[in-house]
């Protein structure tokens, strides 16, 4: 589903990149962790995907299409496929948890009987039913987290990009998102997870790429997190 | 996607919008006011300035049209000839022969008591005989009187020289004035809009993030700007119009029941006063949208 090919991100011209020929395959329905020491390239490869960047070598194909190419429209319906979850959980304090995860299907134009279905389903899906009046700060980081998840697949997107969605939140909180996350697999998306979690990438047994100064070193299927970093 | 499709999801769209410029509008509610309130000023004083120089110029034309050179005849003068050249002068509206007899009888009636002018009636009337002669506009006043003085048989003119003079240059000098105050309390109102709506894109700035990244269109995260600008140009724009309303309404009324002298008589006629309210309609919105997309292409970056 996802191709990259010979793929390079330079963000300074000059400065060493940040993503270097990079060559990835991606099928749809996999769980996916990418690992490596801090500046390796993670986030950069997530925004490659979400084209959020732009490459500055190589090509990166979703289901067969040339994202470099994309112009506002195809960038557009590419955005709203994806679903990205982030480390500072990126909620609009001024709304409620319902608002915030509606916002997703508003941007769509979503007439408002679909968003009143659908938004509670998703809340339901994150284990968040009745908190939908609740605003950001009346809940807990792992609460906050499963709302910016909700909002990430209430559109029923094809992949999931999270980066270090578990950083902000203690460890035992960690793994019920993990657990989050692996429902939404089998449910058939696509879960791409920066992370730096060890001990859940290593009990996990998924499919493990290790970058390093913006290279692929290491890609496994039932991996574990490199304990050299 | 068929066409009952796009249309709901435009209605959704725009029902979001609006629901947007609502909240953003209470959200700096001060700034949209004060923004408001001096598009509300400088319409009130534009549109006033519009209202004078209507006005100014009925007068005016009033004033005009009453202008007239009096041409004074020397006793041997030809007047038959005289009033055939006065007759094919170009820019006359009119004119009138007034002869020493009936200019002595206008005379006295101006003084409100003929019977003081009665020793000078006769052979001792010292008046000589006069064309009155109505020009079609008082720029060409000045060069009509040069024109007759030359005629044989013309002693000398006479006409209100300095009222003519200085009704074209006042007239000239109040309406650059009123153009170039009102020009400035424009590009202060715009620039006023635009920094309420810099003011609302800040405080969204992570909201059009998020947006963003969940892939509304950019003219999904402008529109709501651009309403809320418009909202402010129509609200200062509404005040406006009633201040003026009933000002000039009040203003209307005082003429036309104790005006002093003939000639000033308001503007009532709806034609022109609904055309000057229109144009200020449009010109409080055109302030608020420009404003906005001032702001919006200078600081929302999408
Ligand atoms: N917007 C940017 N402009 C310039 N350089 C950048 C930018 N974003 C990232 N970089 C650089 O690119 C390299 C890779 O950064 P990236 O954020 O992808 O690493 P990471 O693996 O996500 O690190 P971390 O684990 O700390 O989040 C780093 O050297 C970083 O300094
Ligand atoms: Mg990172």
């Amino acid at each position: 589903m996802i191709n990259m090919v010979s793929v390079s991100k330079v963000y300074k011209p000059g400065s060493a990149p940040a993503v270097s020929d990079v060559n990835l395959h991606i099928d749809q329905g996999e769980f996916i962790f990418l690992v490596g020491p801090s500046g390796a390239g993670k986030t950069t490869l997530i925004k490659l995907i979400s084209r959020e960047e732009m490459p500055t070598a190589g090509r990166i194909f979703f289901l067969d299409n040339d994202t470099t190419i994309y112009k506002e429209p195809e960038l557009l319906r590419h955005r709203r496929r994806m679903g990205l979850v982030f480390q500072d959980f990126r909620l609009l304090k001024s709304k409620t948890v319902y608002e915030n995860v509606a916002l997703a299907l508003e941007v769509t134009g979503r007439p408002p009987r679909e968003i009143k279905e659908r938004v509670p389903a998703a809340l339901a899906r994150v284990g968040l039913a009745g908190k939908e009046g609740s605003f950001p700060n009346e809940l807990s980081g792992g609460e906050q987290q499963r709302v910016g998840i909700a909002r990430a697949i209430v559109r029923e997107p094809l992949v999931i990009l999270a980066d270090e969605p578990t950083g902000n939140v203690d460890r035992e909180t960690a793994w019920g998102l993990m657990d989050l996350f692996e429902t939404i697999n089998q449910g058939g998306a696509t879960v791409i997870i920066a992370t730096h979690a060890w001990d859940l990438v290593d009990c996990l047994k998924k499919r493990v790429i290790t970058l390093e100064k913006g290279q692929v070193i290491g890609d496994e299927q039932q991996g574990s997190y490199n304990h050299a970093h | 996607m068929n066409s009952k499709g796009v249309i709901t999801m435009l209605i959704n769209y725009l029902n979001y919008c609006f629901r947007q410029a609502v909240i953003s509008v209470s959200r700096n509610r001060w700034l949209a006011l004060v923004s408001a309130g001096m598009i509300a000023v400088s319409l009130s004083i534009l549109g006033g300035f519009l209202l004078m120089a209507v006005n100014t110029n009925q007068v005016m034309q009033n004033i005009q049209s009453n202008l007239e050179v009096a041409v004074f005849l020397d006793d041997a003068a030809d007047i038959p000839v005289l009033e055939k050249k006065i007759e094919q002068l170009d820019g006359i509206s009119s004119y009138r022969f007034v002869d020493k007899h009936h200019g002595l009888q206008e005379f006295g009636r101006s003084l409100g008591d003929e019977a003081l002018l009665e020793e000078l009636t006769g052979e001792r009337n010292p008046l000589p005989d006069l064309f009155r002669v109505r020009g079609v506009e008082a720029g060409l006043i000045p060069a009509l009187a040069d024109q007759i003085e030359q005629f044989p048989g013309v002693e000398s003119v006479d006409y209100g020289r300095e009222l003519a003079q200085s009704i074209t240059r006042i007239s000239g000098w109040l309406n650059s004035f009123s153009i170039g105050i009102s020009i400035l309390l424009a590009v202060g109102a715009i620039f006023l809009v635009g920094t309420a709506i810099r003011l609302s894109v800040a405080i969204r700035q992570e909201e059009i993030g998020i947006m963003k990244h969940l892939g509304a269109s950019n003219w999904f995260i402008r529109l709501p700007f651009l309403l809320e600008g418009l909202a402010i140009g129509c609200t200062g724009t509404l005040v406006a119009l009633a201040t003026l309303g009933l000002g000039y309404y009040q203003f209307a009324v005082f003429l036309l029941q104790k005006s002093p002298v003939f000639f000033l008589q308001p503007v009532t006629a709806p034609a022109k006063l609904v055309l000057i309210f229109l144009s200020l309609l449009l010109l409080g919105i055109m302030m608020g949208g420009l404003g906005s997309i001032f702001s919006i292409r200078r600081f929302l970056k999408v």
